[in-house]
């Protein structure tokens, strides 16, 4: 599962030394319609559920809970390491 | 651009529910998705790669900056393992999702590939709700709590959307550490995803 990571640091590696003018006019153009696309096409993977009318409460309530929890922990430790950092 | 993205997802979803969307594209969609991912994936790296002041700031700072990510992914996946107790997934999958660290797009799409549209979409959610919740907070942490700590909450949205409020209400130098922290946490993003998958 770590094909994505690889992918990352392969156009990490091309970025440093490969990038050139045209490169990056394509990727200016290429990045934001291949993020829309791609949402699209989930969203298509979602529609095609049936039940979904069902689901997405309980989706909506598990993003919330995974985020706010999320959020507190990271306030908790952040504070902690800024704290221990400082002796 | 996040209202183009929520509509995209919405008229995915719109379309299919309503038999607008062609077949061939229903049938194709997977391997359409994986291939436009992988594209993604370098793009994303080769915008990484090209910013060498990026690079440079992040090799001169000083070492207790990086205290403060680590302080975030630590929070984050202690987040996610308790919420797993709260709600109805797995420890895995919770954390998998928790490591989106508030990149919506990018971690919503890796994880409906690897494990199906619904975990991608509750990813997506949590992700956006990261970001919005963190708009809200940054304001209050900066004033009860301190200025470096109120960065953790955005997470990988340090780097662009949060950061102008991150300068205004944390002052310039917590701004400085704010994109550090960012740039960390968006690289890390493919790596923890992969981490729980």
């Amino acid at each position: 599962m770590f094909k994505y990571a690889f992918l990352l640091i392969f156009g990490v590696l091309l970025g440093l030394f490969f990038s050139n003018e045209i490169i990056s006019k394509i990727k200016k153009y290429l990045l934001p319609i291949s993020i829309l696309v791609l949402l699209f096409f989930m969203g298509v993977a979602i529609g095609k559920d049936t039940m979904l009318k069902e689901k997405i409460a309980v989706f909506g309530i598990n993003a919330v809970t995974i985020s706010l929890f999320s959020i507190f922990f990271s306030i908790v430790f952040a504070y902690l390491f800024v704290r221990f950092s400082k002796k | 651009m996040i209202i183009l993205m929520l509509a995209s997802v919405f008229l995915g979803v719109f379309f299919t529910q309503f038999n607008f969307t062609p077949d061939i594209l229903i049938k194709n969609s997977e391997i359409l998705t994986e291939y436009s991912l992988f594209l993604m994936l370098i793009l994303i790296g080769y915008d990484m790669g090209r910013d060498k002041e990026s690079l440079k700031k992040l090799l001169n700072t000083d070492r207790r900056a990086f205290l403060l990510p680590l302080g975030t992914v630590v929070g984050t996946l202690v987040g996610g393992y308790i919420a797993s107790f709260v709600i109805n997934l797995s420890a895995k999958d919770s954390m998998a999702i928790a490591s989106g660290f508030g990149w919506y797009s990018l971690s919503a799409i890796i994880i409906a590939d690897a494990k199906g549209a619904d975990l991608g979409s509750i990813a997506f959610l949590t992700n956006v709700s990261r970001e919005l919740f963190s708009i809200i907070l940054i304001p209050f942490v900066v004033k009860y709590i301190g200025p470096y700590v109120a960065i953790a909450p955005g997470g990988a949205t340090t780097m662009d959307t949060t950061l102008p409020l991150i300068e205004k209400y944390a002052g310039e130098s917590a701004a400085v550490i704010a994109f550090i922290h960012g740039f960390i946490l968006s690289a890390l993003v493919p790596f923890c995803v992969s981490l729980f998958l």
